[in-house]
């Protein structure tokens, strides 16, 4: 999609198109929020009549609970109610009302449901969107600030290239899903590399959702890099992983690398052990040694019986923003641009680390954590052993 | 005097429908039901050109929606890509890609009946699918094409939400009144005569081969047309557009309205978009309620909604 | 290309043809001898993945899942077909549409049931490790699963060429309605190939072991794969294999 930001006619149109690319490239997950307002209607309109202090206020949350992306979808909504649970059910004083939609990881009814959102039940915020697509969707319909509590394949990939070929690991045969993020991962990941005079040797692209690892996972077998950086999620993951297992590579000398979520807890649960020794980057784990993350950690587990994942984190995160935001507006949230102003400055201790967003991408600037997996007291986990800090999204 | 009161409602109704926005305006959810209402009418036309295969001219099509999906992307190139935003370039550009791929496919596939028919459908349409899949230059690949403008017509913007209905509404009437002039010319007793005995029309003298592609023309460039109204709608164009999914969701509006109708594919849009978008909210397994609908149509009410309530009034006359 | 990878890729060729020939053999039984098109197949493929995960959760075995899933499996088709598809015969658009339904309405219940998060199973003790071959080790379970498809291959062919029933089957495709004026047995043996067929096609899932995942099987994939054995495959046994 080249190009679009030059867009003469929407420039025309008076779109905002200030929002780059890569801020919205949010793989499986964001907790985006969004002022809301009928902005590609009536710039001007107020939003809407409860946008005042004690009011109730009221959260749109467009999330997948059918589809590939479900589970992601239940995660963030169990945090959404961790989070409104742990505070009396308020956000600065005002009682907060969530409504909840389905996406389907369609992205036509994710529109539509949004547009449910602004004028059927004239939410306040808007929270959640989840694949990429529908985020580039959305964006003509709500206000133009956006602030995603997420990442970019930059703020993954591009840290651990460049830290691990500055500590002297420089050539990587390269396997990543065949899609758009997929791709934008490998390619951040070898600006990395390339920056401390690494190179990439080769490279393996499954379809995204692929059948059949074995011929894939042959040829890396075949070939003489022995350090291979990988982009899977998911199901992708699990097959990956299962089929290196199978065909000995970890046995033959092969070391597997990756952005973090080949290795979240979706991942690990099924494969356990045989993902041990892996080494991924992201920006938290459950291991991570931190009061908030420990405290976060505890809450979730008190409340639910499983461990909280990465998306989990992320919609914990944007709940915090958005209170921390209206509490600074003493819960108003009538001035769109004041309200946006306010999530602009936010920043506050996570459980990922320290939280501020970037000004001018609007994404987290948030430390990244190189981990590796594990397996500790009959748990697989990521445990932490480096972390780059303070990345920020260039933006281009 | 029947004649000119059916006429006198009619457009009433018509003008009616077209004015939607602007007499519900008071109301307090009407931009939300003049979205819902579009989106409706958008799939209604779509819905409209499969019944012509599959009512009409007994060409079940498992793989309409690469036409849809055609239109849809030709209309978001034409407008981002080649920078024009006149309506009757987006759309002509939209209904002339369609028809073109229309023509490619339907070459090859126009000769072959029955399953054969749709399979090969279904397998020309996953082709396109991943075209648009992987064609990531053109067509935005996984992300799809998003911040489509919705074009001028000479001065006028339609951007605003009614214009955009108004523009919607117009062109399903349009395409009604097209699809029911073709109905009842003998162009349209042809395409019966080739559903109910091929081989009689053959031997009477018609190139049923051809005739059976030129409604394959036909219907793939209204669908495109459908595509490209989804896309100025939506300001969005996505591979799902041209998936087995929206295939599979135009054939249950055909089929839970009623085949070979007007009315059928129309009130099949209704509602499946009743349930996809509105029941959902409410209940979880909006899937299984579609996958029900065809269970129970398919064995109990082969005709659809048009065909129980044509009974019912029958039966109420007698 | 060295012959070592020549001879991998080969035998992972082989391994994943062998899975598609188990799945598309239900397929093609059904549709050969019942003149019935199910694109419901698919979705039974992955149902047969989701009971063989609850069975082996309970059980912890293998082989008894390898057993269970194709009997459950094989109960639905005999309830499946009377019900709905027997008063479809010949009516090959109807049956389409049919069975599109039923597989929107399974995969959405799997998840209901199973939950849509990404499932997995191990190979079974003494599948799970490797075998040496020509070029290196080979996955014991994938050349188990080659084994698994010459046999059902034999097999059938041993019914269908050599016994009664085999001729009976062949006599009903040829004419049904003769065979029926000769004896009454069309009606059981469509019933009784209905259910096998139903069985067989859910082998694959309980045999590999694989991973039931609804989440990877894109709903709507899991309509038009069954038609299709590649695609199903593909949304079905990305694990199958690997796991």
């Amino acid at each position: 999609m080249a190009g679009f930001g030059k867009n003469e006619l929407a420039a025309r149109r008076g779109y905002s198109y200030r929002l780059t690319r890569r801020q919205f490239l949010i793989a499986s997950s964001a907790a985006a929020l969004a002022a809301c307002g009928p902005a590609a209607v009536a710039p001007t309109a107020s939003g809407s009549p409860s946008a005042s202090p004690g009011k109730t206020l009221k959260i749109g949350q467009l999330l997948p609970f059918t589809g590939v992306y479900a589970e992601l979808g239940n995660s963030m909504r169990r945090a959404t109610e961790l989070y409104l649970k742990l505070n009396d059910n308020k956000l600065a004083n005002r009682p907060v009302q969530l409504i909840y939609e389905d996406d389907a990881n369609v992205t036509a009814t994710g529109i539509q449901k949004t547009q449910k959102f602004i004028d059927q039940d004239q939410v306040d915020v808007m929270m959640g969107v989840v694949p990429t697509p529908l985020a580039y969707g959305i964006r003509n319909a709500v206000h133009a600030a956006k602030m995603s509590a997420s990442f970019s394949s930059y703020q993954i990939s591009y840290p651990i290239g460049d830290y691990l070929s500055a500590k002297g690991t420089k050539d990587f045969f390269l396997a990543y899903a065949n899609y758009g993020f997929g791709t934008e991962s490998a390619a951040d990941f070898t600006t990395g590399i390339k920056k401390n005079g690494g190179s990439v040797t080769g490279n393996v692209a499954p379809p995204l959702g692929n059948a059949d690892f074995a011929p894939f996972v042959t040829q890396i077998k075949n070939q003489p890099t022995k350090n291979v950086y990988s982009f899977f999620s998911g199901a992708d993951a699990i097959g990956f992983i299962k089929t290196w297992n199978q065909l000995g590579l970890t046995a033959a000398g092969y070391k597997l690398y990756g952005a973090g979520f080949l290795t979240e807890q979706d991942v690990l649960k099924e494969v356990k052990d045989l993902a041990n020794g892996i080494v991924t980057s992201l920006f938290w784990a459950v291991e991570l040694d931190n009061a908030e993350n420990k405290k976060f950690v505890a809450d979730y587990q008190k409340q639910y019986p499983l461990l909280p994942d990465v998306f989990a984190v992320q919609q914990y995160d944007g709940m915090r923003a958005l209170d921390e935001a209206l509490k600074k507006l003493g819960g108003d949230t009538s001035d769109k641009d004041k309200f946006s102003k306010a999530l602009e400055d936010v920043s506050f201790k996570s459980p990922r680390g320290d939280f501020a967003f970037d000004k001018t991408t609007h994404n987290p600037i948030q430390d990244i954590y190189i981990r590796e997996v594990k397996t500790q007291g009959g748990q697989t986990v990521n445990t932490i052993s480096d972390k780059v800090a303070k990345v920020t999204d260039p933006g281009k | 005097m029947r004649r000119v009161l059916l006429w006198a409602s009619a457009t009433i109704g018509a003008a009616t429908l077209v004015t939607f926005p602007y007499w519900t305006a008071e109301w307090e959810s009407s931009r939300f039901a003049t979205t819902v209402l579009r989106d409706i009418l958008v799939f209604a036309i779509f819905a409209l050109s499969l019944d012509l295969l599959v009512g009409r001219a007994g060409m079940p099509s498992l793989g309409h929606a690469a036409f849809f999906g055609a239109g849809a992307y030709a209309a978001g190139v034409a407008t981002q890509r080649l920078g024009t935003d006149q309506l009757p370039l987006t759309l002509g550009a939209a209904a002339f890609v369609a028809a073109a791929l229309a023509l490619l496919i339907g070459t090859l596939v126009v000769r072959s009946e029955g399953i054969f028919f749709l399979m090969l459908t279904l397998a020309f349409a996953q082709i396109v699918f991943a075209i648009a899949f992987q064609w990531t230059s053109v067509t935005g690949g996984s992300n799809g094409l998003a911040g489509i403008a919705r074009p001028f017509l000479g001065g006028i913007d339609l951007n605003p939400p009614e214009r955009m209905y108004v523009l919607v509404s117009a062109t399903f009437l349009a395409v009604v009144l097209l699809l029911r002039a073709v109905a009842g010319s003998p162009y349209g007793r042809v395409l019966v005569g080739i559903r109910e005995n091929e081989r009689r029309m053959r031997a009477l003298g018609y190139d049923t081969a051809r005739i059976r592609l030129s409604a394959f023309v036909l219907a793939g460039s209204i669908a495109g047309i459908a595509g490209a109204l989804s896309a100025y709608s939506l300001r969005f164009v996505s591979a799902q557009d041209v998936g087995i999914g929206t295939s599979i969701r135009a054939f249950v509006m055909v089929l839970v309205g009623g085949a070979g109708t007007l009315a059928g594919p129309v009130i099949g849009a209704a509602v499946v978009l009743y349930v996809e978008r509105i029941l959902s909210s409410a209940v979880p397994v909006a899937e299984t309620v579609l996958g029900l609908l065809f269970v129970a149509f398919v064995l109990l009410a082969r005709q659809g909604i048009v065909g129980i309530g044509g009974a019912a009034w029958a039966r109420m006359r007698r | 290309m060295s012959s070592e990878l020549l001879f991998q890729q080969a035998l992972n060729g082989l391994s994943f043809g062998a899975l598609l020939f188990i799945l598309a053999a239900g397929l093609s039984l059904v549709f050969g001898m019942m003149d019935v098109v199910n694109l419901a197949h698919g979705a039974f493929y992955m149902l047969g993945a989701y009971v063989a995960l609850s069975v082996v959760q309970l059980t912890g075995s293998f082989w008894v899942a390898m057993l269970a899933a194709p009997l459950a499996l094989g109960l639905l088709g005999l309830i499946l077909e009377p019900l709905l598809l027997r008063r479809l015969r010949g009516r090959h658009l109807d049956q389409v549409l049919l069975t599109i339904g039923v597989s929107l309405i399974v995969v959405d219940q799997i998840g209901v049931v199973w939950g849509r998060e990404v499932r997995s199973l191990a190979a079974p003790a003494g599948l799970d490790g490797s075998v040496a071959l020509f070029g290196g080790d080979y996955p014991a379970y994938r050349l188990f699963v080659i084994g698994l498809g010459i046999a059902l291959a034999a097999v059938v062919t041993l019914v269908y060429r050599r016994t009664a029933l085999g001729m009976h089957i062949r006599a009903g495709v040829e004419d049904a309605q003769m065979l029926g004026a000769l004896a009454s047995w069309p009606r059981r043996c469509s019933a009784f190939s209905r259910a096998w067929t139903s069985t067989r096609s859910s082998i694959p899932w309980s045999s590999s072991w694989s991973a039931a995942s609804a989440r990877s099987a894109g709903r709507w994939w899991a309509a038009s794969s069954s038609v299709r054995p590649t695609p199903s495959a593909r949304c079905c046994s990305r694990s199958s294999l690997s796991r």
